[in-house]
């Protein structure tokens, strides 16, 4: 089983649209002036709480597809053995 | 020195690619539904036929659904996701733009599968916002515009990832036409 580093270090990936998204959403429009508008920390807010739940998406995504996995060569190996 | 003409290419595309995002942004910024009919035209037509719609252009508005009561508004258009997409996908095919010919073949791939990418998680972010506001997806006591939000944040980024995994996975077949050209 890989520990939650190596899991997040076969994620490192999706750093490049998550930046390239975070840069259109938050780093242009601050460019612009809009931090200075009262509804902007609210969605700022919720942009990244969003980058959180896809990335806990993606990690808990490649741990059930390891369990899996790993149950499916262990079923196998149970029917081969009896065979 | 060095480092400027081994990564001329490299350099420039990025150059590019800025200048178009932040173009792109101002453009966007006071754009009515009918400059950005480019984007908003195929994504009506998309949300039409898979959601059962019948949206129909009004100047001014946007495209619209008097029985769905639902506006596609210069708003929903996702200029947002499709620079996002373009700055991705340029970013991520950057280490293979060595020569003029790769650079731009780069360049333009990605910006003809943002734009691709925006009809296609676009259309499916209006279709389940229309879900939403028919109530066929109860959402109970939560506000339906802060649910709007979260499921633009989620859908774009999912939509975001989902395009950077595909195009690293098709970019190793084309990784001999990249060095060769």
């Amino acid at each position: 089983m890989q520990s939650l580093g190596d899991r997040l270090s076969r994620l490192r990936w999706m750093a490049v649209p998550i930046a390239a998204y975070l840069a259109i959403t938050l780093v242009l429009p601050m460019a612009n002036g809009a931090a200075t508008r009262g509804n902007f920390v609210h969605h700022a807010g919720w942009v990244v709480a969003g980058c959180v739940a896809v990335l806990a998406v993606a990690v808990i995504g490649g741990l059930v597809m390891e369990l899996t996995r790993g149950g499916v060569k262990r079923l196998r190996r149970h029917h081969g053995g009896h065979s | 020195m060095r480092f400027l003409r081994e990564h001329r290419w490299q350099l420039a595309a990025l150059v590019v690619a800025v200048t178009i995002i932040v173009a792109g942004k101002q453009s966007y910024r006071n754009a009515s539904a009918g400059e950005l009919g480019w984007i908003l035209a195929p994504t009506a037509r998309l949300v039409s036929a898979v959601s059962g719609t019948s949206f129909v252009y009004e100047a001014g508005v946007g495209w619209v659904d008097r029985d769905a009561t639902f506006i596609i508004a210069p708003a929903c258009a996702g200029v947002n996701f499709a620079m996002a997409a373009f700055l991705a996908l340029s970013l991520g095919w950057l280490a293979r733009m060595r020569t003029l010919r790769g650079t731009a073949a780069r360049v333009g791939g990605a910006a003809a599968l943002a734009y691709v990418a925006t009809l296609v998680v676009n259309t499916l972010r209006i279709v389940i916002a229309i879900a939403l506001h028919r109530g066929t997806i109860d959402v109970g006591e939560l506000d339906h515009a802060e649910v709007h939000r979260i499921e633009g944040i989620v859908i774009y980024l999912g939509g975001l990832c989902a395009l950077y995994a595909l195009a690293r996975a098709i970019e190793p077949r084309s990784h001999h036409d990249a060095v060769a050209g």
